[in-house]
């Protein structure tokens, strides 16, 4: 079996349209380092889960569908609440609408008109997960998509599992047999689903350390720490998302930024705010007007929670 | 090498023989992913390992000095047949006021304290008083609540069917979670002492196993009905009401529910604490009480009011499993549809 090299400065993929407000999570721009490439290609060679930990804003989620981009593989995602159970990854049955068959007298068959394919359904085997969401389709849901997918056409996926420490302690664990040994069962139906490690997603799953995750998850995973970017690399984050804007004016604001939070600060600026600061200087810009910086910064920087060991002065 | 996990060897091989790293830093590189820390040799002078942190302590309170005489307050008798259980909050004309409730020892006015700490000698560290690698279970099950997340229950499904009764959501299975938080109670009662450092690593953990958001940690002295709050003491309101989680919401104490005594500690009387259980109960929220001493020791009928775990080596997640059952029910069958 031969993992393909992951490689996004000779692979680049095309950059889609500019991104309107708030997060970028269509995978369109990523700033790599050498760590994270590495941790990239060990997660291929070894077949095992990326778990990508960081602070909000730094780049984790992103970096999945980067990744996807980068190797024109499909992509899925699954953002992860306090309600979510391991298996809504891998098929949810509608009870409620068999319900309603019964209860209309129209409840013919088993579950497999209720049972719908979960993200490592469609990331194991999208042809069978394909035919089973057409036999879940309701009847007046006829034609448009069903594959989930957001990323190429390609036999092979990235799946994203976002913000895995907002699940119940089990989630994970529950996760490591199917991902492990690349097959499940669906109960209701006894259907397996299976694919090969030929044919093994990348999956990448993001935690913002809320919660500690159990030790024989992380045992399985193999462990990407991301940094809030400073300096330089800061600097050209941003002028990978506003490649129209001169690298003085982005500049100038990530000093403000810089300055305003202090370098004692225990929470750095994320991309996240300074791409939201940048963008509300163009538009304000645009409208022919000039920020008001201590205003300004108070709002895109200085929000609730944000805390510094010594007090930041704000530039005039 | 170091950390080695059984997983992490043919990991490590597999990943080495696909990308081939050109030198031994890329080696160490592809292994630090794999889990596993290889040290590479130094290039020149060898780099020592940083000194370990100083551990943080609490600097020893003042000696208390007591007042001349005998500072007991007269104290009034207790009406015949004792506390009502019944009685919704404790009238203070019921409790005896047992501030000092010693008189001071002689020796006391005539012993030197001990010389402050000059930070030459380095605390030894604590063994946590719950098994480390069992903690987490044993939090995890001490916190969760059920919720109607589990799978179809089919049984009530078709009884409601059968019977014609419309359901307007599907029932569930109940299933534990700890979606709804927590909050957690911590005792700073002199009585506690011994156990300060242990209460910091359980809040902690809780903070881990529930999430930082989740956990809400309020501190309060003897019973949480005379004062809780956060920062110092004087801060503390006397209005539990005002910190009062959502209903569903499970309460952890950590606490000694009053069993500990010792010079200069208000003691608290059982029906305080049942009184403040029976509060949590009508606000529909699970009171648990983590306590340092053995089951012989806890106040007797407490267990009727609110659940207490033995906080200690011996317990397990069996041990709150056969204590909790699957989860906390919440009172008035907040969880049941």
């Amino acid at each position: 079996m031969t993992e393909p090299l992951f490689d996004p400065e000779k692979n680049t993929p095309a950059k889609p349209a500019p991104a309107g407000p708030g997060d970028r999570r269509d995978g369109g721009v990523y700033v790599y380092d050498d760590q994270i490439i590495l941790a990239v290609r060990v997660a291929l060679a070894t077949g095992r889960p990326l778990l990508v930990r960081g602070p909000s804003g730094c780049g984790k989620s992103s970096l999945a569908r980067h990744a996807a981009r980068v190797l024109r593989w499909r992509y899925y995602e699954k953002v992860v609440t306090s309600r979510t159970q391991a298996q809504d990854l891998l098929w949810e049955v509608d009870h409620l609408r068999r319900l309603q068959d019964a209860q209309a007298g129209s409840l013919r068959g088993g579950y497999q008109k209720y049972i719908r394919p979960g993200v490592f359904w469609w990331a194991f085997d999208n042809r069978g997960a394909a035919e089973q969401a057409e036999r879940s389709r309701p009847d007046d849901r006829a034609g448009g998509a069903l594959d989930p997918n957001l990323g190429d056409d390609h036999e092979r996926a990235v799946v994203l599992v976002d913000e895995i420490d907002k699940a119940d302690p089990d989630v994970p664990n529950n996760l490591l047999v199917p991902v492990g040994s690349l097959e499940f069962q669906v109960e209701e139906t006894g259907e397996p689903v299976k694919t090969t490690r030929a044919r093994a997603p990348l999956v990448v799953i993001t935690t913002n350390d809320e919660r500690e995750l159990p030790a024989a998850f992380l045992r399985r995973c193999v462990e990407l720490k991301l940094e809030v970017p400073r300096g330089d690399r800061l600097l050209k984050i941003a002028q990978e998302h506003f490649p129209e804007a001169k690298e003085k004016d982005l500049k100038d604001v990530a000093d403000r930024i810089e300055k305003a939070v202090g370098t004692e600060s225990a929470e750095p600026p994320s991309p996240a705010e300074l791409l939201d600061t940048i963008r509300a200087v163009r538009d304000l810009k645009d409208q022919g007007l000039e920020p008001a910086w201590e205003d300004l910064l108070r709002i895109t920087v200085w929000k609730h929670g944000r805390t510094a060991k010594t007090p930041a002065k704000t530039p005039e | 090498m170091t950390g080695l996990v059984p997983s992490a060897l043919p990991d490590l091989l597999r990943a080495l023989t696909v990308l081939r790293p050109a030198d031994d830093a890329g080696k160490a590189a592809v292994a630090r992913f794999c889990g596993i820390e290889v040290a590479l040799p130094a290039p020149s002078e060898p780099v020592k390992p940083p000194p370990p942190p100083p551990i943080q302590i609490d600097p020893p309170k003042p000696p208390i000095v007591p007042p001349a005489g005998d500072i007991r307050p007269p104290v009034p008798a207790l009406p015949e047949g004792g506390l009502s259980d019944q009685v919704e909050e404790v009238p203070s004309v019921l409790v005896p006021d047992y501030t000092e409730s010693r008189q001071a020892p002689d020796w006391l006015e005539t012993v030197e304290p001990f010389p402050e700490a000059d930070g030459s000698i380095a605390a030894p560290v604590l063994e946590p008083l719950l098994v480390p690698q069992w903690a987490r279970g044993i939090l995890a099950a001490s916190m969760a609540t059920l919720s109607e997340a589990g799978t179809l229950d089919v049984e009530r499904l078709v009884r409601g069917i059968a019977r014609g009764i419309p359901w307007r959501r599907i029932p569930r299975r109940p299933w534990p979670t700890l979606a709804r938080g927590v909050l957690v109670l911590v005792d700073r009662s002199d009585a506690l002492l011994p156990f300060a450092v242990d209460q910091e690593q359980i809040v902690e953990q809780i903070r881990a196993v529930v999430g930082r958001d989740s956990a809400q940690v309020l501190d309060f002295e003897g019973n949480p009905s005379w004062g809780v709050g956060t920062g110092s003491q004087e801060e503390w309101e006397e209005d539990f009401e005002r910190w009062r989680p959502p209903a569903g919401t499970p309460v952890l104490a950590l606490t000694d529910l009053g069993i500990g005594t010792g010079y200069g500690v208000r003691p608290v009387h059982p029906a305080a604490w049942r009184a403040f259980a029976d509060r949590l109960r009508r606000a529909g929220c699970p009171l648990v009480a983590f306590i340092p001493y053995a089951p012989e020791r806890w106040p007797a009928d407490l267990g009727r009011a609110l659940h207490i775990l033995p906080w200690d080596r011996g317990t397990s997640a069996r041990t709150v499993r056969r204590a909790l059952g699957k989860a906390l029910r919440l009172p008035g069958g907040g969880d049941r549809p």
